[in-house]
């Protein structure tokens, strides 16, 4: 499997959303990859750019969701993948549970929060 | 003489029809009733052995038999008389009247004692009369137990009619039941939905600020700002919270106020500082919880910014019942001291944080009181009645 990049992929279908995560990301220091509105858009876009972290929201445009994408990008380009749901119902935390994710934040998130998941996943990365 | 001859052999005594001179109408007189009295007399008892043979139910049967070896004894002296008018043989004549005595007395003694037990012997117009009464009283059960069959069947009818009105009233109650069941997973579907989409809002509000934060040279407004999205923050976490409830309406207020206090520490970053905050469970609704969330954000807030100059030190969040049922929030901090709320009466315009303070307080019917003794202790008392 070849070499993650340090980037950020963003899959969020609420673009001002995916603006703001990406001015946190900047703000961290690192660099976005590509924003993603849907699964199928979300995991073309990581095969593109192997990027070494997803921030992943959980419902998407189109019939697929977050969760199909994370498990396609897993399987496919090993990133760490940190959901970012609004849901907190028990049928979405299990899917979520069988998918791998290195996190899984609830929003509303914060920068604390995020600045968290996103520094722990990365120092996986440095490790690798 | 002997006992023999005395009974058999009459030689020397005359026949009857010598005392009464041969009179040929005397002696026809005598022999014809006293024969036609001893057939008479040989009749009845005949009859009455025949009527014992054929009624072999009868009580005291034997006192008839007993009549019958009497009335026959009887019917024998007379033909006995009829002998003696031409023959004496008045020996034999007396042993027949002997036994025709003892049988006559043995009847005599034991008919009399015997009259009170035949008198209560049933006649048969008492046994007709009992056998028409029993009768009565068998028609009288037939009829009941007719009456008792009908209700039976009436009983069996309204049984399963009431079987049936039961079922119906299950089905139909089972039916309503689904519909409210399913009416009320729309509205928790419907509820969840709100809380996401409110929090999916106040995150793209966040979104925003944050780009118009990072566009912004000026501190003070970067600041301001900064200020905004720790107070969206509060809001978000309340619905958070609430859509992660069980009941979707209350949830408890202990870590809220952890994650809450947590984010404006780690917010304000590059500080050394501890916090720790300590409150008794309690199931809020978002009435209280967002005014509640808002003035922890606020309290919590004005330590960091005030008390601690050189960047390290402590803040303590703390939420407890008193005695008296009241609800006491306390947020202190080890620095500097500064009342915000004295701060801002000095200055011309108060500033945005003790306006909001001021704002929550009455929102909650809540008396705040600051003071200044190692740091600051902001303390707030109110009435919280537990959620419905």
């Amino acid at each position: 499997m070849r070499a993650l990049k340090k980037t950020v992929l963003i899959v969020e279908d609420e673009h001002l959303i995916a603006m703001g995560l990406s001015a946190q990301i900047e703000d961290m220091g690192l660099q976005v990859c590509a924003t993603a509105d849907s699964a199928e858009r979300a995991v073309a876009e990581a095969l593109t750019h192997r990027p070494a972290i997803v921030l992943m929201d959980v419902r998407l445009r189109g019939e697929k969701d977050g969760i199909d994408a994370a498990k396609a990008i897993h399987d496919g380009v090993g990133s760490k993948v940190i959901f970012i749901t609004g849901s907190r119902e028990q049928k979405t935390i299990e899917r979520i549970g069988l998918d791998h994710p290195f996190a899984t934040l609830f929003k509303p998130i914060s920068d604390r929060q995020l600045r968290a998941a996103v520094n722990d996943a990365m120092r996986d990365v440095d490790h690798v | 003489m002997s006992l023999y001859d005395w009974l058999f052999n009459p030689s020397g005594l005359t026949p009857h029809g010598f005392c009464l001179l041969w009179a040929p109408g005397l002696i026809v007189l005598h022999a014809v009733s006293d024969a036609v009295i001893g057939l008479a007399y040989f009749s009845i008892p005949w009859a009455l052995a025949s009527f014992v043979a054929q009624r072999k139910d009868l009580e005291y049967g034997w006192v008839i038999q007993l009549f019958v070896a009497f009335i026959l004894a009887c019917g024998t002296t007379h033909f006995m008389s009829i002998l003696t008018l031409w023959s004496p043989v008045y020996g034999i004549e007396g042993i027949i009247k002997l036994i025709t005595a003892g049988l006559s007395i043995a009847t005599a003694v034991i008919l009399w004692p015997l009259i009170p037990k035949l008198v209560a012997l049933p006649s048969g117009s008492q046994l007709k009369l009992l056998n028409s009464q029993l009768a009565c009283t068998g028609q009288e059960q037939e009829r009941t137990a007719q009456l008792l069959r009908e209700s039976e069947t009436q009983v069996r009818k309204s049984n399963t009619e009431l079987e049936n009105r039961v079922k119906e009233r299950t089905a139909e109650l089972e039916a309503a039941n689904a519909r409210l069941s399913h009416a009320l997973e729309q509205r928790d579907l419907l509820l969840r939905e709100v809380y996401h989409r409110v929090k999916n809002n106040l995150q793209v509000i966040d979104s925003i600020v944050t780009l118009q934060a990072r566009r912004l040279s000026d501190p003070d407004a970067q600041n301001a700002l900064q200020g905004l999205r720790r107070r969206l923050y509060a809001l978000g976490l309340v619905h958070q919270q609430l859509m992660s409830s069980s009941d979707l309406k209350t949830f408890d207020v202990a870590p809220f106020l952890k994650e809450l206090s947590e984010n404006i520490i780690e917010g304000i970053g590059g500080r050394d500082i501890s916090l720790s905050v300590h409150a008794i469970p309690l199931d809020v609704g978002l009435d209280f919880a967002i005014p509640l969330g808002l003035l922890v954000t606020e309290l919590v807030t004005n330590s960091l910014k005030h008390a601690f100059p050189d960047g390290n030190g402590r803040i303590e969040v703390l939420l407890d019942r008193r005695d008296d049922g009241t609800m006491v929030l306390v947020v202190s901090d080890n620095g500097s001291g500064y009342d915000i709320l004295e701060a801002s009466r000095k200055e011309k315009a108060p500033g945005l944080g003790s306006t909001l303070i001021d704002g929550l307080v009455s929102q909650l019917k809540a008396t705040i009181n600051i003071r200044r003794t190692n740091g600051t202790i902001s303390e707030v008392l109110f009435v919280h009645d537990e959620a419905p």
